[in-house]
């Protein structure tokens, strides 16, 4: 350690967070795919020789987390000393360190210096279609993996330096959007490989052996922060147990000492369908709520999470076995994530805002393009509204704490890609999440699709326990989504597969108000007001809910 | 050689530079902010500082202004009425849905500018083929405006969705909201943006309509005042993007001098490295009130198609400079935690530091420079006699708060305000993943020089050029500023003959609305264009310079597909097999103004004799004896510890640094050892 100047430390650490950003930044610019491109549903990070998460780039924070779990695992595979310069490595298979789903594929790249791994660069990223029973490949109704699409198990797609042609083409003829993927594919492979280049430029200018000794400073750092967290909250241990749309309970117990923060979920209901979460994806929800009440602004890295623990049973919906399907485990991860932060600030006053509409809300939208004919996809998740805390009403219309740097689609956007028309994208004005202080609102969009042969696909959860308020305020309201055909009655569904849609159908999607913070009586009659003025509420709801005479 | 008078509104002081062409000299003034009146400083300072002769023979006025900015970012614009499609309300609220911070639960938003109740919607549809999905229900839209009449707004935004395809309906609802008799200001959102996304197109249009009432208004009074003065030459405004425009074509689109605060400095920084040959150069413009800093590479300012205001998008050009609160005014304070923090709250100009003796009692940067004796004996070149009594007195109740003494208190206060510019630098160039290390620093404004061996220090930096007019260097930089005018479009279409001759036909359809924009006679332009070009299938794209042949592409579809593929592997380390495709074209006209002289500066120091001064030194750790020295008397090279007077700034040479006379009137100052 000694001999290396503390600023030099810093520049390399400020260095690694500028190349993940410029490896999101290639990836995102090159891609092919909107879920990529506009929702950014893709994460990049550097990993040091051993795959602990050294730096994160922008994007999705529940995807960071998937990186070094898959370097690990490419690891357990290919022991260090069996890989060459010039290897990239794909997996996609949960089973195989891919940890979501088949949809997101994951590229790994090692960093060679004087003929040692110093480092890796890896990317992930929604593909939007990878085979499977049905397009798109997440389908609700899946009950193994082996029909969510092709499965790629930690394998080469370069062997030095050479492109392993097998595996493209086999990736190109299992997807209904061939050409999609190879674009994303590509941008995948730009992302990880500018990162190799900068990487490479730091250990030119710096030297391996100082910039190996940045990273280990760079862990301490984090683990320094986690640990000073979670000082601040209170040891104890706290158990909180939560009905599920479908009836199931959930439960977890986080037990909290002075260096120490276990979350404990041996007790859940066995594994079903494809709603259920690898081992790993689970410990990515404790991650994030770990991060949200330790330190929210410290470095996001593997010393960060040392204090934590997590505790799973094999076979249950929050520790998956083989060959269960979990085309929709970020359903069951979010659901984790926002049970942790419940059971918390069940215990904890104040430790985290009252409940948002927490679910991703997954809409994939296909078919012919009316004008040209070409088979388009959406893949998108929806936003929602997040929870009042106290001193303040919620936000409106934001994405849910699985998103961060993520951006929905314009609607001038979709109609000049997709060709459906976006009737309306408003805020709802359901009542709900009343308090002191409110719930922000979720919104409402309506899509009407120009061409027959159409199809929707969504999951959606918070469907019908809604999101929850605290401190005597109000709950929310739910998501759900609707099919609207001329001179029928609505239909409405929380989950659903390969929904056919026609020409003049409208698929109208609605989430949810957050929960509100604190006795409605008490709201500062003003802020009542300017809601009434706002349309926000009626007249009757501002006099029987808030007392405004 | 045109003679041209230059004046940069600050946070706290109005420089000023003039250029005159019978002598070939440069002259530079001070005068203080009226944050309450700006134009005033302006006027007050052209008064004060140039001669009536050289007023009326001046052929251009150059202003630099945060009018609109500040306006922005204080909320006091125009009650602004939205006038939008049916289903489309609340775009503005709703934005993309992005979280700033990702893993920060407790994350606010940011507050729309128009609130709900003033966003109505008319019935009426264009597709995004410019096709009429549902025709204007005119009843709907004199619904809306009586509504926004009855309100009392006084400017009116109109943003349907896929106007930028087709204006109709949005033209059509200007003509009905003037048939009504509405006075007060329209912004139509396919005037202030031929750009799609409809929510960046609305938050630009809503930013125009915000701003717009103010602009105008000063931009009147100003030329006013300077006609008064008897100023007979064009007045311009820099824009965002560089280059500057005139007071009538900003009048009529103020939001595209919104960004435009720090640019001068960006653009006199570029001068400077093209002239001293310098590859990569980090700019600090150490204000009274503000810190900018921006990155020069190969002589050029980075330019940004879309910008960020205060979390607010907007669709048009600009120069990558980030700002943050900190600056010479900015006031030492214990936050809730106990810990001592300094700015972003300003003393300003009014009432000052506490040692400018002006009533100002709180303890600014200023402050715990003039008691460290960073400042030198105390006479500032702009007549203030420094107070280090009341600078004491000021800092005390922090040092007691935070239980030090005033020197040490002092030493925090200018390390914590050099550890947050050094941060914002670094953001420019490290998380750039480039080294400031082997940069140039260029420190300028009243306290750059004070700030810039902390500075430099502070990143490990080892060379720095201290510009000749250091204080008034932004002023400076705008007397360079040319004309410009741009304009863009979206039109979707396959890079192709056809596609390239559709946007030849866009291209020249821009050069006349760019034309019909111009209220001034240009002799010659120079006449540029652009297309952002992309593999079709991807979203984001490469802005490519393609040159111009009268108001035509001068390459073919094949030369242009070539020189995007070059520059997407310069960028992507790939090229793709795929079809290229055309998002949008962008046309520019700029009328270089006539070249100047070098800058001869003629700056007087006020100290006589050399003196001597204890001073604190920051890599010394304790105070020191330093020379003080009038910048125009050093030659060769003048070691550290020293401080170097000149009329509008103080240089603080740290011990281990010294100081070179250049060929063009700059100081260069090189860390010794390195």
């Amino acid at each position: 350690m000694s001999g290396f100047d503390p600023v030099t430390f810093e520049i390399i650490q400020n260095a690694l967070e500028a190349v993940t950003d410029e490896m999101f930044a290639a990836q995102r610019k090159t891609s092919m795919s909107a879920i990529i491109y506009e929702v950014l549903d893709l994460g990049s990070g550097i990993c040091d020789a051993e795959g602990e998460i050294a730096a994160s780039g922008a994007g999705i924070p529940a995807f960071v987390g998937v990186l070094d779990k898959a370097v690990k695992r490419i690891l357990d595979k290919h022991p260090a000393a069996t890989i060459r310069p010039g290897d990239l490595f794909a997996t996609n298979d949960p089973y195989w360190g891919g940890v979501t789903h088949l949809n997101d594929m994951i590229l790994a790249l090692p960093v060679f210096s004087d003929g040692r791994i110093v480092a890796w660069t890896a990317n992930i990223a929604h593909w939007n279609d990878v085979g499977g029973n049905v397009p798109g490949s997440m389908s609700s109704e899946a009950t193994e993996i082996f029909q969510e699409g092709v499965r790629v198990p930690a394998v080469k797609l370069f062997a030095a330096g050479v492109a392993n042609e097998a595996v493209f083409d086999i990736l190109m003829v299992n997807s209904r959007l061939p050409d999609f993927l190879r674009g994303d594919l590509w941008a995948g492979i730009a992302g990880v490989r500018i990162g190799e280049r900068r990487i490479l430029e730091l250990i030119d200018k710096y030297g391996a052996a100082c910039f190996t000794a940045a990273l280990e400073d760079f862990m301490r750092l984090g683990e320094r922060h986690a640990l000073a967290g979670v000082a601040r909250l209170p040891n104890g241990r706290y158990a909180f147990a939560e009905e599920q749309d479908d009836g199931a309970v959930y439960r977890v117990t986080v037990e909290i000492t002075d260096d120490s923060f276990v979350v404990d979920l041996t007790d859940n209901p066995p594994q079903k369908g494809s709603s259920n979460s690898s081992r790993e994806g689970s410990e990515i929800s404790a991650q994030l709520a770990f991060k949200a009440v330790a330190d929210a602004d410290a470095p996001g890295n593997g010393g960060f999470y040392r204090p934590l623990k997590v505790l799973t049973r094999p076979g249950t919906v929050f520790h998956v076995e083989a060959p269960g399907a979990m085309g929709y485990y970020s359903e069951v991860e979010i659901r984790l994530f926002d049970l942790i932060l419940r059971c918390l600030a069940a215990h904890i006053p104040d430790i985290v805002p009252a409940g948002n509409f927490a679910s991703i809300c997954g809409t994939v939208i296909g078919g012919p393009h009316p004008d040209t004919g070409r088979h388009y996809t959406i893949v998108e998740p929806q936003l929602g509204g997040w929870g009042a805390m106290k001193g303040r009403d919620g936000n409106p219309a934001i994405f849910s704490g699985f998103h961060g740097e993520t951006y929905n689609c314009p609607a001038e956007v979709a109609e000049a890609r997709y060709g459906l028309t976006v009737d309306e994208l408003a805020l709802t004005v359901a009542e709900g999440g009343d308090g002191r202080w409110r719930g922000g609102k979720g919104i409402s969009v309506r899509y009407r699709v120009r061409a027959d042969d159409n199809f929707l696909s969504v999951g959606y959860t918070r469907t019908r326990v809604p999101p929850w308020g605290v401190a005597g305020g109000g709950d929310g309201t739910p998501n759900f989504v609707e099919v609207l055909r001329p001179g029928k009655p609505a239909e409405r569904y929380a989950f659903g597969t390969n929904i056919p849609l026609n020409r003049d159908d409208v698929i109208h999607l609605v989430t949810g108000v957050g929960g509100g913070y604190g006795d409605p009586r008490e709201r500062d009659p003003l802020a009542v007001r300017r809601d009434l003025r706002d349309g926000y509420i009626t007249p009757e709801h501002a006099e029987a809910v808030y007392g405004l005479r | 050689m045109a003679t041209r008078i230059g004046v940069d509104i600050g946070g706290t002081f109005t420089d000023l530079v003039y250029y005159d062409e019978e002598t070939g000299r440069t002259v530079e003034g001070k005068v203080p902010t009226v944050p309450s009146s700006p134009d005033e400083g302006v006027v007050d300072a052209v008064r004060r500082c140039v001669p009536k002769e050289v007023i009326e023979r001046a052929e251009f006025f150059l202003h630099g202004t945060t009018v609109g900015l500040n306006a922005l970012l204080e909320r006091r614009g125009a009650k602004v009425g939205l006038i939008t499609t049916a289903g489309f309300r609340d775009v503005l609220e709703i934005r993309r849905g992005d979280r700033a911070e990702m893993y920060n639960l407790f994350w606010k938003q940011p507050e729309p500018l128009v609130p709900r109740h003033l966003r109505l919607e008319v019935d009426e549809r264009i597709r995004a083929d410019g096709g009429v999905h549902r025709p204007l229900d005119e009843a709907s839209v004199r619904t809306a405006v009586a509504a926004l009449m009855a309100e009392g707004v006084d400017s009116i935004a109109v943003c349907l969705i896929n106007a930028y395809a087709n204006p109709a309906h949005e033209e059509r609802v200007a003509a009905i909201v003037r048939d009504l008799g509405f006075a007060g200001s329209m912004s139509l959102s396919h005037r202030i943006s031929g750009e799609y996304r409809e929510y960046e197109r609305t938050s630009t249009t809503v930013i125009d309509a915000f701003v717009r009432a103010r602009m105008s208004g000063y931009l009147k009074r100003l030329d006013a005042r300077l006609r008064e003065l008897g100023f007979r030459g064009t007045s311009l405004i820099t824009r965002s993007g560089s280059g500057s425009m005139t007071f009538g074509e900003a009048e009529d689109r103020p939001f595209e001098t919104i960004m435009s605060g720090p640019v001068a400095g960006a653009q006199g920084a570029s001068e400077i490295a093209r002239m001293l040959d310098i590859e990569a150069m980090v700019t600090a413009d150490v204000g009274g009130t503000s810190f900018d800093t921006a990155l020069i590479l190969g002589g050029e300012p980075q330019i940004l198609y879309e910008g960020v205001i205060d979390n607010m998008p907007i669709q048009t050009p600009w120069v990558d400079v980030r700002s943050i609160g900190s600056g010479g005014g900015s006031i030492a304070h214990i936050d809730v935690g106990g810990l001592m923090r300094v700015g972003p709250r300003s003393a300003g100009a009014a009432p000052g530091p506490a040692c400018y003796g002006k009533g100002g009692t709180e303890p600014a940067m200023t402050d715990a420079a003039a008691f460290l004796g960073m400042l030198g004996p105390g006479r500032l070149a702009s007549g203030i006699t420094l107070d280090i009594g009341r600078a004491e007195t000021a800092i005390a109740p922090v040092a007691a708060a935070i239980g030090q003494n005033v020197e040490a208190t002092a030493i925090g206060i200018l390390r914590i305000a050099a550890s947050s510019m050094a941060n914002a630098m670094r953001e420019v160039s490290v998380e750039q993943g480039l080294d400031p290390r082997r940069m140039v620093l260029l420190p300028f404004g009243g306290a750059g020089p004070l700030m810039a061996t902390l500075l430099a220090d502070e990143l490990g930096m080892t060379r720095i050029v201290v510009p000749p007019l250091a204080g008034n260097f932004s002023a400076w930089g705008l007397l360079g500023a040319d004309m410009v005018q741009s304009a863009a479009r979206t039109k979707i279409m396959d890079l192709d003959d056809a596609g390239l001759a559709a946007a030849g036909d866009v291209l020249a359809d821009l050069f006349r609305e760019v034309a019909a924009r111009g209220d001034h006679a240009v002799p010659e332009t120079v006449r540029s264009g652009r297309l952002d070009l992309r593999y079709k299938g991807q979203e984001h794209w490469l802005s490519i310079d393609v040159p111009v042949a009268g108001d035509r592409f001068a390459l073919t579809a094949a030369e242009i597909g070539a020189a995007f593929a070059e520059e997407y592997r310069r960028s992507f380390d790939a090229v793709l097999p795929g079809v290229v495709e055309i998002v949008s074209i962008r046309a520019s006209e700029r009328a270089p103004l006539p070249r100047r002289g070098e800058i001869a500066a003629a700056t007087a120091a006020p100290a006589g004799a050399e003196e001597a001064f204890d001073a604190y030194s920051f890599t010394g750790k304790a105070r020191l004896r330093f020379r003080v020295v009038p910048r125009a008397a050093i030659g060769e090279v003048l070691d550290g510890p020293a401080i170097v007077t000149e009329s509008t700034a103080t240089l603080y040479l740290d011990a281990g640094w010294t100081a070179s006379a250049g060929r063009h009137g700059e100081l260069v100052l090189q860390r010794r050892g390195a």
